[in-house]
């Protein structure tokens, strides 16, 4: 059984508590939430995250604190950040094991809030900068795993298409931001977006666990959060006006196999109802699936691509479709998606596949359940969109849907970017 | 039937076996929401090569795995499409040594249970279907080919066991798979899919009165005569390594492998054992809480894309290491973790203080991975570790001494044992 708790810790610090005795863990996240102002945002805040999981004062390398982890059995955490449409989120995610199952029996709790105080209000700094190693060592570090990302074929195609399709540079290089942002990144600058982090983000502290409501605010309260303005969050989803003319940009490179990746303008978002459930339904019949038609229709029945899904990003209002193929197939694979697309908007399907589809998106909801970080995932989500999101809202919402709703939704999808990856070592054998 | 009490976890197992030599565990968990089943048999991609009443077989490369996608399609309907109708997904994957058929379910575990029991059980195998298969599955080789981090692991294979089945692709090549044929199939369904050689795992949300009835129906009919068949693996051969090997892919920064392979066979139990010490002694050795991790990071010599593997088998044993570099550091970097690896037993003994922090990490992670269903059914493998389960772990390392550890380190990492692969950029190789 599961019940929930909402307060504040302080103006603009929110706490959600989940007790749960589901788990063997206790489950916390403390995100930091920001609205993007402008595209090297992506690169500071993701840098910021980088040295303070790896550095603090009283733990002053990744060797430190991941023998102080190993101490606190094992306990897990790590600094990340998120792009939720218009929003930044700097999350420190933490887990420890419930006290029951030790031998030992101790509580976990107390330690573990002191350990992401530490980390999170007490870096490792001299002379307000922080120390010049880290924040070299750290800028470097993502640097290279940016220029990595090309290294797997399907990132790139992904990094490549949505460059394309999106008008606002925020949008074109999320979630991480450019190499040329982490080349010209200054201490200075990390430091500025950390004060900004301390003093005015908005934050959402996530608790999940089998823990005593009035034990867990004593700890909570140990956070050393300062009381200041704290920004005001104006819109999650992100929008862009919907284009006549489609992009069409190919690359080649001396690769096996071929990418094709399109996306599609969807004008709906988080914030509807009835037509949101609609469009989550829509693409999961598109691509969303092993029931779905691009599964069955591309990859199963013409055997011409390895992979071919959609996916619905309810906070950017598109659809994004990402195909692995032979490169002479290009034409056919494409012809086929838009087929697939026609099936849809023109009801060209049966209310019994419907129902298929939607059985399976009720399930992946249910079992959802199970997994400690989806259930912190959504309850964070479910506060920005100020939206109920549990199991029995999201259940009835797909229920709903019907074959009109579903015919309604795919008729407002437009083509906007196609891009290839064309493979030149296509070595036809089939 | 025996039943395993865990009480320290509250959770227990039930295990039996069918008349027809089928082994069934089950773990009911009623505070979860999914159920997973896993469907095992030993039969993975090195078993190209086995005796039948002393008469010697070979078939190509990637059989195990091609069988493995064909089961699910029958005359009549597809098994993924079956699942669907309640609400479950399935899927299945190939090994070294071993094929398992999963579904994940929240809804409809008895239908799902009898679904998964039949499909595996009635192979239909038709020309046209296999030379279909033959599409779809060129294509998933074809990404593989290109995937730098599969061939790194792949070359430094051919290293350890050179021109032994184990440095095929799982899969095949699209050569070795073209003279498949459903002849072929059905004689591997014969051989492998016996009862007797198969293992049955439920973890979840489920009634065991109900399921266990299920499952003596639901396999009733399938007969146990193979039974008296005389099949034997041929062992893998143990040749002498090659030392250094090297190749180019379309790719940004170098990739590098070590590799150490160990000849003695395991029992079960002492298996399970070696398991664990080596994820404590990598983890004092080179991960995140040794010293010399943290020195090679601050050199810059390693970072996050770092990282080992352990492969613990039936006829093959080894660790990996690898990561991404630069051309100016890898022969210094490889120097490096190669003096860390052939003095293991020094190196451990300097890092002797942190032995009881390692226990409770791995403790720590043992009863957090109890959360996950999957990972409970994934884990267990009752040719590999008999009975074992995650729920035996804690116990096992609360006994663990330094001197056992110390003296199997010192087993374990022969340097004569020891190689390296390499992966460049092209037109970069040394």
């Amino acid at each position: 059984m599961k019940s929930e708790f909402n307060y504040e810790l302080k103006p603009g610090i929110k706490v959600r508590f989940i007790q749960s005795k589901q788990f063997k863990s206790v489950q916390m996240m403390v995100s930091f939430i920001h609205e993007l102002k402008n595209k090297r945002e992506l690169a500071s805040r993701t840098l910021l995250a980088g040295i303070l999981e790896s550095s603090s004062a009283a733990y002053p390398n990744q060797h430190a604190i991941t023998l102080k982890l190993a101490e606190l059995y094992g306990a897990t955490f790590g600094a990340n950040t998120e792009v939720e449409g218009n929003l930044n989120l700097l999350n420190f995610v933490y887990s420890f094991v419930a006290p029951e199952y030790l031998k030992a029996g101790q509580s976990l709790l107390d330690e573990s809030i002191d350990f992401l105080n530490q980390i999170i209000f007490h870096p490792r700094m001299e002379k307000g900068m922080f120390k010049p190693e880290v924040f070299e060592r750290q800028r470097m570090n993502l640097k290279t795993y940016i220029q990595g990302i090309v290294d797997n074929k399907q990132s790139e195609a992904l990094v490549n298409v949505q460059r394309s399709y999106f008008d606002d540079p925020i949008q074109q290089n999320t979630p991480y931001g450019t190499e040329t942002d982490y080349q010209e990144l200054t201490n200075q600058d990390i430091v500025a977006a950390y004060d900004q982090m301390l003093r005015r983000d908005q934050v959402q502290i996530t608790v999940m666990g089998d823990l005593d409501l009035d034990f867990l605010k004593h700890s909570l309260s140990k956070f050393e959060f300062q009381e200041s303005a704290r920004e005001t969050l104006h819109e999650i989803c992100y929008s862009q006006a919907v284009k006549n003319q489609v992009k069409v940009q190919t690359k080649n490179e001396s690769v096996q196999q071929s990418k094709l990746d399109l996306i599609y303008h969807l004008p709906i978002d988080a914030h509807q109802d009835r037509m949101f459930y609609a469009a989550v339904v829509m693409n999961a019949f598109l691509g969303g699936s092993p029931q779905s038609l691009l599964f069955q229709n591309v990859r199963e029945k013409a055997s011409m691509a390895y992979y071919a899904e959609s996916s619905y990003s309810s906070l950017r209002s598109m659809v994004l479709i990402q195909t692995g193929i032979q490169a002479t197939n290009h034409d056919s694979v494409l012809t086929l998606i838009k087929e697939q697309i026609a099936a849809l908007q023109q009801g060209d399907f049966s209310v019994e596949q419907l129902a298929k589809i939607k059985i399976e998106l009720i399930n992946e909801r249910q079992r959802m359940q199970d997994s400690p970080a989806s259930n912190l995932e959504q309850a964070v989500l479910s506060e920005l969109l100020d939206r109920p999101l549990d199991y029995k809202t999201q259940r009835n919402g797909i229920q709903a849907v019907t074959k009109q709703d579903v015919v309604a939704a795919a008729s407002q999808l437009k083509l906007q970017t196609e891009f290839f990856l064309k493979g030149e070592m296509a070595n036809g054998n089939y | 039937m025996v039943t395993i009490n865990y009480r320290r976890f509250r959770e227990k197992m039930e295990s039996f076996v069918l008349p027809n030599g089928l082994h069934v565990n089950l773990i009911a968990r009623p505070s979860f929401h999914q159920t997973e089943g896993v469907l095992t048999t030993r039969f993975g991609s090195v078993n190209t090569t086995i005796t039948v009443d002393n008469q010697l077989k070979t078939y190509p490369s990637g059989i195990a795995h091609f069988l493995e996608h064909k089961l699910f399609e029958k005359e009549e309907y597809d098994a993924f499409d079956k699942f669907a109708i309640y609400g479950a997904d399935s899927n299945a994957f190939t090994s070294f040594t071993r094929t398992s058929y999963l579904f994940s379910t929240a809804e409809n575990v008895g239908e799902c249970v009898s679904t998964l029991l039949d499909f595996v059980f009635s192979p239909y195998f038709s020309d046209q279907t296999v030379n279909k298969e033959k599409g779809i599955i060129g294509q998933e080789i074809q990404m593989y080919e290109d995937d730098a981090n599969w061939q790194l692991l792949f070359g430094i294979i051919n290293n350890l066991y050179p021109k032994t089945p184990l440095t095929a692709d799982i899969a095949g090549s699209v050569q070795s798979i073209q003279a498949i044929t459903p002849a072929m199939l059905y004689e591997c369904d014969q051989y492998f899919y016996r009862p007797s050689n198969m293992s049955l795992m439920i973890v979840g949300n489920f009634d065991g009165v109900q399921i266990k009835e299920i499952i003596k129906n639901a396999t009733a009919g399938s007969s146990a005569s193979n039974d008296r068949l005389n099949l034997q693996r041929v062992k893998l051969a143990y040749p002498l390594i090659v030392p250094f090997a090297e190749r180019q892919m379309d790719i940004q920064r170098p990739k590098l492998a070590l590799g150490i392979r160990f000849e003695k066979d395991f029992l079960p139990a002492e298996r399970f054992k070696v398991k664990i010490m080596l994820q404590i002694i990598l983890e004092m050795l080179v991960g995140e809480s040794s010293t010399d991790y943290q020195r090679l990071f601050d050199q810059g010599l390693i970072d996050n894309s770092f990282g080992y593997e352990i492969q613990l088998e039936d006829g093959f044993q080894f660790v990996d290491f690898y990561l991404d570099t630069s051309l100016e550091q890898i022969d210094q970097t490889a120097a490096e973790l190669k003096a860390i690896i052939v003095n293991a037993a020094v190196k451990l003994t300097e890092q002797k203080p942190i032995f009881e922090s390692m226990k409770r990490e791995f403790i720590g992670r043992a009863i957090k991975g109890m959360n996950s269903n999957e990972n409970i059914a994934n884990h267990f493998d009752l040719w590999l570790y008999g009975e074992r389960t995650v729920f035996d772990i804690p116990a096992m390392i609360e006994q663990l001494t330094f001197d056992e550890v110390i003296d199997f380190a010192d087993q374990f990492f022969d340097p004569a044992e020891l190689t390296r692969y390499q992966i460049l950029p092209r037109g970069d190789q040394k």
